[in-house]
This record gives structure tokens, C-alpha cells and sequence, in this order.
């Protein structure tokens, strides 16, 4: 993994004057304050989570909290609430990771179209990535208000519903499609980006090779376009189901969660069995499980972010 | 109809789709009709600057922009003085081990929110920080730092070290020579870290939303989150309110762009 860190560079100084030991103390003098501040914000915080986990904590700080080892994760796993939460995590990430990488698809592909124009229409499309993601919540529950929505009223002109009244945020499932709708709406430019940045790396003479030898746009994309875009992809993946995963900003402001738990993820439901249930150490026992899944992703993602850097030249 | 034509039909409609949110808190901020009308006015029927007004005065939103800045400012203060000096760690002396613990420090950005939210709530708690601007700013900080390090890393390592040199044979000791010379030639870097920073200060919602009780020390995003749902309230003044907290980070967000999606993909994009 060290090794792997390619965009180091080669540079190893031996500072003059101080000699390698005086050095290497100034190095972790200077790394300290970065590292201790992991430690107290970071490391310490999880390991008060798994201890919680593993304790019966009713209420936080204060009272007598018996260790009770993992029934905790046994009350989770016999809880139906539990079952329920997994699939609407499955769903929501499933749908927001297709959707925020088929809309950065499409717009990267659009815009590696015509160079010029680009220039116009990529700070265009980059915009809902700009707006604060409260923000976005505030506008979206507007345009997906019942009574005065100007989104269902659009749908309706367009002939695609019965009704200008959609019950979005009212019906649990229409409430996931819309927390969805939301989600991918501030998510997608990030994949445009990295899709376009790896359009970018494709030579135009290989694709028109492709063309000259009478490939139509379809075998060009899946032949060439596709393969070419492999690294960038994998890594945007990873990303994309850590962002699912840990969303809680839009769901939360959106929906809380509701109605009828139809928006309830494993990231919500933390949040709601610890500050609304206060029942600390369930959550907690949800926490590490969360922590755990992410931080595997994370493992992966680095292992091949760093791998990839390493292979294509590093620095 | 030529292939261009086409095209640019197609990005003009894909681009009226996706910004058309955009467009709806600008009219909304803007326009004199109310919202409450079905069909919705597209249009706006008459200008209202007086929403911008209003929306200091029906509730304390001029604290909660100070209290945004201020968390903002300690946030890219605290992660900048932090990253800084770690950085030079990581680019001037990397060794296998110093390597490992910056590679260990960039983990900490793959720690969802939801894990962190109890332990920092019961610790901050412990500290008698719940409902002060401090608990958000260390917490924000906490999530600014990785990916600050690693972005300043990346510039420093493109500063040749000849630099450095110049500087230790004028007699500068080797942390003098970063703060007085290689420091200012990396100003592009520092500027794009420390936006990123006053970004994710400003725009920090969940923490602030949980740590933050009272309405006095709420911050922009919590008060704009209190008007979610609420019917009877001036939401032409709301919208005003929305577009203000979004122009500063927005701002900022068009010139770290591409040093974000840089940080993100560490190099796997290049070609």
C-alpha cells in the first residue's frame, strides 16, 4: 500500500546541516497535530461507539450501563424494523447510484460531443452540485409539494399523469422515488465529472478508426468507450455506494425518515434509535455495523485509487 | 435537421430539466405573486426585492448568516494551520511510516456521518459544547482535514525541492524555509484547500442540526431546515433567504472544482 502511492514523487530529501534524525522528528513534530486530531475525533469517538454497542445504554452519559456483549446486534437482528430498514437502504442506493451514474453517463457522453460548446453548457450542467444540499431539500419539496407543485402540474400538461396532484412525500413509496429524484439531483454532476475527465483520456484518432472501419455508435461505445472508461468508473461506483450508504442530509431534511418508514435507511435509523428512541447502544449496534460495510468500500476504493495512480505514472 | 442542431437541442432541454430547480427558488425569491397559486405561475408576475428585506426580519437570519461565517472561517482556519503543517510531513519526508499515518488520516473521510454523530454528541456533551459554535467547527473540521491534507500534498509535491534548497543555503532553517518561501509559491493550492474548507463549514447541516438547540446559535442551514414543511410562512422571503445562502459557497464551489474532483479520484483519472 505505501508503495502504492505513486503521486509521492521520488523526493527524499536528507536536509543538510540537521542530519536524518533531527528531520525525521521535525516530520512527525508537524504530522502530530493532524494525527492527534484524528485520534480524538475520529478514532476515539468509534471505539465509544463499539463500547456502547456492546453495553445497555438507555439514555448516554451518567446512569450505570451493564455490558451485555452482543445483544444488542441480537435485538437488531430479531427486530422486523431491521429488515425493513436493509431494503429500503437497498433500494434507495441501488436507484440514486443507477440514477446520479446514468445521468452522469449522459451528460458526460453530451458534452464530449462538440468541444466548443462544452465550454457553455459543463458549468451549466455542474450547478446543482454548487447548492447546498438544504438548499436543494427547501426547492425540491416545493416542486414536489401536492397541492402546489409545479412539477406534477408540468407532468400533468405533458399528459404522463391523471392528475396535477401527485402525492409525493405522502405516499411512502412515492416519498423514496422523491428523496431519490432529490438525491441524484445534487449527485450527478460529480459523476459527470469524473466520467468526462475519463472521456477526455480516450485519443479521438482511435475512435475514428473505429468509424472508418464502419463500427456504428453503439459497437464504439461498448468497444471502445466502455472498456476505455474502467478505472474511472470503478472508482466513481465505489464512491457513489458510500455516498448512499452514509446519506443522511437530504433524507433527513426531507422526510425524516417518513412517512410510515418509507424512507428509512440504516443511516436514518441510527440517527432516529439514538436521538428520538434514545436507545444508544441499538444504534450503536447499527453504527459499527454501517462503519463496517463503509470502511471495507473505503479499503477497496483507496487500495485501487492509489493502485491506479501508481500504474498510469503516478506523479 | 443536422447532427449539431440536434445536439444542441437535446443540451438545451437536458440543461431546462436540470436546472429547472434552480429557476424555481430564483423566481420564488423574486417574484411579487405568492406561491400559493395552482397552476403555478412560470413567470414572474411582479418583481418583489422586498422578499431579501423580509427575510431578515421575520426570523434572526442575520445571526444565522454570522454564526454560517463563523463556523466557516474556524473550520478552514483550524484545517488549514492542521493540514499544513502536515502536508510538508507527507511531501518533504515520506517515509513508509509517515505515509501510512497521513493513508490512515484519509480514512477518516470514508467514516460516515451517522457513525460519528453519537460519539461527538456524548463527548461534546461531556466538554459542555452542545449548543455552542465550537461543536460544530471541531466536528466540520474533523471531515475538512483529510481532504485538505491530501489536496495541499499534491500541490507541495509539484514545488521542487530545489526551492527548499535555495532557501536552507541562504541559512533558513528547514520550517523557515516552507513558511517564507515554498508557503507563498503554493498560494493557488492553499486558496483552492481552504475554499473547500469554508464550504463544507458553511454548508455543514447535520452536525449543527443536532449540536446547535436554541435558535440564537443556529447557523443558516439549521434555520433554513426549521421552515421545511411549515405552510404558513412567507416562502418568497424563504427563497430570498436560500438564495443568499447559496450564492457564497457557489461562488467558491465554481473555482475548486476541478482540485475536488482531483482530490477525490487521487490521480486515477490521469492519462
Amino acid at each position: 500500500m505505501p508503495k502504492g502511492m505513486g503521486v509521492v514523487g521520488s523526493v527524499n530529501p536528507q536536509f543538510p546541516g540537521g542530519g536524518a534524525r533531527r528531520s525525521r522528528r521535525l516530520a512527525w513534530l508537524l504530522l502530530a497535530p493532524a494525527l492527534l486530531w484524528s485520534a480524538a475525533l475520529l478514532v476515539y469517538p468509534i471505539w465509544v461507539v463499539l463500547s456502547n454497542s456492546v453495553h445497555r445504554v438507555q439514555s448516554g452519559l451518567g446512569s450505570h450501563h451493564p455490558f451485555v456483549g452482543l445483544r444488542n446486534y441480537a435485538v437488531l437482528l430479531h427486530d422486523p424494523v431491521f429488515y425493513h430498514v436493509v431494503k429500503i437502504t437497498l433500494v434507495f442506493s441501488v436507484f440514486n447510484i443507477a440514477g446520479s451514474f446514468g445521468m452522469g453517463l449522459l451528460t458526460a457522453l453530451l458534452l464530449n460531443q462538440n468541444y466548443r460548446a462544452r465550454y457553455v453548457f459543463q458549468p451549466l450542467f455542474l450547478i446543482p452540485w454548487a447548492v447546498p444540499q438544504i438548499v436543494a431539500v427547501l426547492i425540491w419539496r416545493w416542486l414536489l409539494d401536492y397541492q402546489y407543485g409545479p412539477l406534477g402540474y408540468l407532468l400533468w400538461r405533458l399528459g404522463l399523469v391523471p392528475s396535477p396532484h401527485i402525492a409525493w412525500l405522502i405516499h411512502p413509496n412515492l416519498a423514496l422515488i422523491g428523496v431519490i429524484i432529490t438525491t441524484v439531483w445534487v449527485q450527478y454532476p460529480i459523476a459527470t465529472t469524473f466520467l468526462l475527465a475519463g472521456l477526455k483520456t480516450i485519443s479521438p484518432d482511435l475512435i475514428d478508426a473505429a468509424r472508418v472501419d464502419g463500427a456504428s455508435a453503439w459497437q464504439r461505445f461498448r468497444n471502445i468507450v466502455w472498456p476505455h472508461l474502467s478505472g474511472v468508473r470503478n472508482i466513481l461506483l465505489m464512491l457513489l455506494i458510500f455516498w448512499s450508504l452514509g446519506q443522511v442530509v437530504v433524507i433527513w431534511a426531507m422526510t425524516q425518515g417518513g412517512p410510515a418508514r418509507g424512507t428509512d435507511t440504516a443511516a436514518i435509523m441510527v440517527y432516529i434509535r439514538a436521538f428520538q428512541d434514545f436507545r444508544i447502544g441499538n444504534a450503536s449496534a447499527l453504527s459499527v455495523m454501517v462503519l463496517v460495510v463503509s470502511l471495507a468500500i473505503g479499503l477497496v476504493y483507496y487500495r485501487y485509487s492509489f493502485q491506479h495512480a501508481r500504474k498510469s505514472g503516478g506523479g | 435537421m443536422g447532427r449539431a442542431a440536434l445536439w444542441f437541442l437535446v443540451m438545451v432541454a437536458l440543461t431546462g430539466v436540470v436546472l429547472l430547480p434552480v429557476y424555481w427558488m430564483l423566481l420564488t425569491a423574486i417574484n411579487g405573486a405568492s406561491i400559493f397559486t395552482f397552476p403555478p405561475h412560470f413567470w414572474p408576475t411582479s418583481l418583489a426585492f422586498v422578499n431579501f428585506i423580509q427575510s431578515f426580519t421575520f426570523r434572526p437570519f442575520a445571526t444565522w448568516l454570522i454564526n454560517s461565517a463563523t463556523v466557516a472561517l474556524g473550520t478552514t482556519a483550524l484545517s488549514m494551520m492542521i493540514s499544513l503543517a502536515a502536508a510538508y510531513s507527507l511531501s518533504r519526508y515520506p517515509s513508509r511510516a509517515i505515509l501510512n499515518t497521513g493513508f490512515l488520516i484519509l480514512m477518516g473521510q470514508m467514516i460516515p456521518l451517522t457513525v460519528l454523530i453519537i460519539p461527538l454528541y456524548i463527548i461534546f456533551r461531556t466538554l459542555g459544547l452542545i449548543n455552542t459554535l465550537t461543536s460544530v467547527i471541531l466536528a466540520a473540521t474533523t471531515f475538512a482535514l483529510p481532504m485538505c491534507l491530501w489536496m495541499l500534498k499534491g500541490y507541495l509535491d509539484h514545488i521542487p525541492y530545489e526551492l527548499d534548497e535555495a532557501a536552507l543555503v541562504d541559512g533558513c532553517s528547514p520550517l523557515q524555509a516552507y513558511v517564507r518561501i515554498v508557503i507563498p509559491s503554493m498560494a493557488p493550492g492553499i486558496a483552492a484547500s481552504a475554499a473547500f474548507s469554508f464550504m463544507l463549514g458553511w454548508n455543514e447541516f447535520f452536525f449543527a442540526n443536532t449540536f446547535l438547540t436554541t435558535q440564537n446559535h443556529w447557523v443558516a442551514t439549521v434555520g433554513l431546515d426549521s421552515y421545511i414543511g411549515q405552510y404558513a410562512l412567507q416562502w418568497g422571503a424563504i427563497f430570498a433567504s436560500a438564495l443568499m445562502v447559496t450564492v457564497p459557497p457557489a461562488v467558491l464551489f465554481f473555482f475548486i472544482q476541478r482540485f475536488m474532483v482531483i482530490g477525490l479520484s487521487q490521480g486515477a483519472v490521469k492519462g
